[in-house]
């Protein structure tokens, strides 16, 4: 027997286990040509839906089969048919659940159309009761459209869809239910005694936020609708008779040019800046209704987006980046102080681990003897270059500004205690950094914080670095010119057509009342003018001696 | 575009690959915060290898350059070393200063850097040779310092360095702060900076510098060294000699005057100098100049030794006041005749006759310190007013 089988076995196993492994490779191209069917029956049936196809038809089945396609059989989408009562003649209810207010949808819609109490005659014709549903249905807004896009276009926003049998129209009845946060106290730009609102993420509520502080007629705002797939609201904000036209023009050609799917967040700022490849923010971006409604007052526009907390405001200048509320409600020479401060302390936050650089391993005779002697014994022993030390502590410095902001709270404070003891502390005394740096991270790091700003003081941040670089290579004179190309560049930076150094630098003497809210605030009975380079239409602000 | 760009990225390396030029961080500097310089007191080896000999092809082995460095070391380990010293010394030997500077970077890898210097120590053998060739290696670095001070010692100046002072901090820091005391005890020449000095040399003009002297474990500032001229060191003035000078110049700011008590002639009567107004005049008449010095000291009674004695009599303060206007007359008129008698005029009369007699001047202005300033006349009006002469009872 074992003669007779290890032959055969020696001559076919080899074929055998071809043959095998060929039947597996089939079976596994199989299984993958099956999945490639799957996709492709799934994509040919689940095709991305352009309502245009569609028309509105007499049959209230053909209609519904339409919508339903459109809404690509949706389970979140509630296809309601029912019986009008007197005339029994079909109707259906098109909503998405959650979205559209069950309590209005049974109350004013359903248990009105399928009430047998008609006060109007009950003729069946069905003309007469697409005629009389206006007064039938009691919910607040109704609209007629012959459109299938307008009308989903509705109901994705909560509305509720009527349809009648017989009849060619789509009723729209306003049933929106939106799930809203209440307005909460600003998180991002908080103040001492401002007041306490802050946008939210709806349109709607944020507009009247707006609206309750200017109770003006001529406060227009512009709704229109941007993204190509999330078709999302955005509110252009301006006020009539004090804005120049040409940045209302500007802002509204730069959105309509838009061709993104989805605004998101706030990136539109960036799509519809001046510069998008500038460190600078050109655009401004708020959570106050009181801040937005001031910059519409000196003649600003203002983008409200649905969905964002945050309004964007245009044009800015960089002076405009760091004013905060408090200033005006200060005394002026406080708020004067207090302004001019930030200024200096940007200059700090940008430049003074650069200056260290450049002061002690260049010209450490710029700083007295008994200071320069006390940063020497203080680098004794340090194994690091004074650029290598600042680079590294900076770096610990980012790092921890952006963990703070991933954190969960719970953690917060374990980081506080690693980064304040292990990177202060014990860097220190394991002398691998000198004390005064940690002295100076700590200052930076204070000063990046006290600037308004968000985006400004992550500008900021950016800069250093090279700053340090350029320090450390050529000592002052690098960061000198370095600041100098930051200058350069920001004097060529524009917001919306106008100079971002724009106040800050008069472009004339005649122009001098600008600088009454940048480098200080004048008192307020001073500030007569609203800001001579937004070219207002009406300049005059007040004018308190009448 | 992209060529424009490897371009652009091609000047920009070029920049970054020279380097950090100039960088040196700051521990590896050696700051030298005081300089001394002596005469070499023998050329003889003191150990098997010379080191203090500067390599120069020309020029004897004339001066000896000392450097005050700071010590730099770490806070926590200063307490264990509380005793040692918070300097280090280093010197180097040659005629050349510069030579000898650049000798010293073979002791020690930071190399002397200048400025942060406070003061430059002469011995006064160096000074009585003349201080103007050496003056000029401080004129002509580009690290030093106008607002040096330069002082005078009796002894050598590297031990007025290396001294082991009761403070724990560097010899020339402690000493140049210490300078600032001119205003209250102004017994010691003002503080006379290298600007200032450089500025007399070129200008002909005689100038004092202090001098400063060390004993155990104290450093005191005191007297004046007097140069003429041609910045060669010719005498002394004394202590009260420097006040008197001082006055002349108008360059006295507070001071106290010691009298015996009028009534009491065995006790003190101390004057403290609050305030003056001091006029120095230069009269020409027949071709003869005369100076006339009128002064009015407004001070208080800073010690009234006799107990028994109102301060608040007024026979008693006019009596005061008087022996104040004699006893500050004779201060002046010493530090004049003293001037007078070394051919220096370090109270810049000269200037005032340059001032209010111009043709005069030019006459006699080559004569000036050695013929004319030695006979001119000085008269001396004094008044002093006691303002405060009670402060108790």
């Amino acid at each position: 027997m074992n003669k007779k089988i290890k032959p055969w076995s020696q001559a076919h196993s080899a074929k055998t286990f071809a043959t095998l492994r060929n039947l597996q490779s089939t079976i596994h191209h199989a299984k993958d040509i099956e999945q490639d069917i799957r996709i492709l029956a799934r994509q040919l049936k689940e095709q991305t839906v352009t309502t245009q196809i569609y028309q509105l038809d007499k049959n209230i089945e053909t209609n519904l089969r339409h919508l339903q396609k459109v809404f690509s059989d949706g389970d979140d989408v509630i296809i309601r048919r029912l019986l009008v009562s007197p005339a029994r003649q079909k109707a259906a209810l098109i909503y998405i659940e959650d979205m559209a207010d069950q309590a209005v949808i049974n109350n004013h819609i359903i248990a009105k159309l399928t009430c047998s109490c008609f006060g109007v005659d009950n003729n069946r014709n069905s003309d007469n009761l697409a005629g009389s549903i206006t007064n039938i249905l009691t919910a607040g807004s109704l609209t007629e459209t012959m459109e299938i896009q307008q009308a989903v276009q509705r109901v994705l926003l909560g509305d509720t869809l009527l349809l009648l049998d017989g009849v060619p129209t789509l009723y729209i009845i306003a049933t929106r239910n939106v799930k809203l946060r209440s307005v909460s106290p600003p998180d991002t730009e908080p103040t001492v005694t401002g007041p306490r609102d802050s946008f939210i993420e709806d349109l709607r509520t944020n507009i009247t936020l707006v609206r309750r502080r200017v109770n003006n007629p001529n406060l227009v705002i512009k709704k229109s609708v941007v993204g190509q797939r999330s078709h999302t609201e955005i509110a252009v904000t301006y006020l009539k008779g004090v804005v120049n036209y040409k940045y209302v023009c500007e802002v509204e050609r730069r959105l309509n040019n838009l061709q993104i799917d989805m605004p998101e967040n706030l990136a539109i700022q960036n799509l519809i800046a001046d510069h998008p490849h500038s460190p600078f923010p050109t655009t401004q971006q708020t959570e106050r209704p009181d801040r937005f409604v001031s910059a519409l007052l000196k003649g600003r526009v203002g983008i409200i987006i649905d969905g964002m907390p945050f309004a964007v405001l245009v044009p800015t200048v960089l002076s405009d980046l760091f004013k905060a509320t408090d200033d005006y409600q200060e005394k002026w020479m406080t708020a004067t102080a207090i302004r001019l401060l930030r200024y200096i302390v940007a200059f700090f936050a940008l430049s003074i681990p650069a200056m260290y650089i450049a002061i002690t391993a260049f010209h450490p005779a710029m700083i007295p003897t008994p200071l320069a002697l006390a940063i020497g014994i203080s680098r004794e022993g340090v194994p690091f270059p004074s650029f290598l030390e600042a680079l590294i502590m900076i770096s610990f410095l980012e790092i921890m500004h952006e963990a703070g902001i991933r954190l969960p709270r719970t953690v917060g404070q374990a980081v506080s205690i690693v980064g304040g003891l292990v990177i202060g502390d014990a860097t220190v005394r394991a002398g691998l950094v000198s004390s005064p740096l940690v002295i100076i991270t700590s200052f930076t790091a204070i000063a990046t914080f006290s600037i308004p700003d968000y985006r400004l003081a992550l500008a900021i941040r950016l800069l250093r670095m090279p700053l340090m670089a350029a320090a450390a290579s050529f000592g002052m004179y690098g960061l000198m010119i370095a600041l100098l190309i930051i200058f350069i560049h920001l004097s060529n930076l524009e917001s919306f057509g106008e100079p971002y150094l724009a106040p800050l630098i008069p472009q004339s003497l005649l122009r001098l009342d600008d600088l009454k809210d940048t480098y200080i605030v004048a008192p307020t009975s001073v500030r007569t003018v609203r800001p001579t380079y937004l070219e207002p239409e009406d300049l005059t602000r007040q004018d308190p001696t009448k | 575009m992209l060529k424009n760009f490897a371009g652009i990225l091609l000047l920009v390396l070029t920049l970054f690959i020279t380097g950090c030029w100039d960088r040196r961080e700051i521990e590896n500097r050696g700051y030298v915060l005081g300089v001394g310089i002596d005469h070499v007191e023998s050329t003889e080896p003191k150990g098997q290898y010379d080191l203090d000999k500067a390599a120069q092809a020309a020029g004897r082995r004339k001066y000896k350059i000392t450097f005050e460095l700071p010590k730099f070391r770490k806070q926590e380990a200063s307490k264990e070393l509380s005793s040692g010293q918070s300097h280090l010394i280093w010197s180097a030997e040659g005629e050349s200063l510069f030579a000898a500077t650049r000798a010293v970077s073979a002791k020690v890898y930071f190399a002397p850097f200048f400025e942060d210097i406070q003061i430059i120590v002469f011995s006064e053998q160096v000074g009585k040779e003349g201080i103007r060739d050496i003056l000029d290696f401080f004129q002509r670095d580009a690290e030093m310092r106008r607002r040096v001070k330069l002082l005078v010692t009796p002894g050598r100046a590297e031990e007025v360095l290396s001294a082991k002072l009761q403070v724990e901090e560097v010899n020339s820091m402690f000493i140049a702060k210490t300078m600032n005391s001119v205003s209250k005890y102004p017994h010691f020449s003002s503080e006379t900076e290298l600007g200032q000095v450089a500025s007399f040399l070129r200008n002909h003009q005689s100038f004092t510098l202090p001098l400063v002297v060390v004993e155990n474990k104290e450093v005191r500032l005191t007297k004046a060294a007097v140069f003429n001229n041609q910045g060669k060191m010719i005498g002394k003035l004394n202590e009260l000699e420097v006040m008197g000078g001082k006055i002349l110049r108008k360059n006295l700011q507070k001071g106290i005057v010691t009298v015996p008590n009028p009534a009491n002639p065995s006790k003190l009567a101390v004057f403290e100098i609050l305030e003056h107004s001091i006029k120095v005049d230069s009269l020409l008449v027949d071709n003869q100049i005369n100076f006339v010095v009128k002064a009015v000291f407004i001070g208080t009674i800073a010690e009234n030794m006799e107990p028994k004695q109102s301060a608040i009599d007024s026979s008693f303060l006019k009596k005061l006041e008087q022996e104040l206007v004699d006893y500050i007359s004779a201060i002046i008129r010493s530090g004049y005749r003293k001037q007078q008698l070394l051919h220096a005029d370090v109270s810049e009369l000269n200037s005032l006759v340059y001032r209010q007699h111009p043709h005069y001047w030019k006459q006699i202005k080559d004569r000036w310190d050695e013929e004319i300033f030695p006979t001119v006349p000085l008269e001396v009006d004094i008044k002093v007013n006691i303002a405060r002469p009670v402060l108790m009872d």
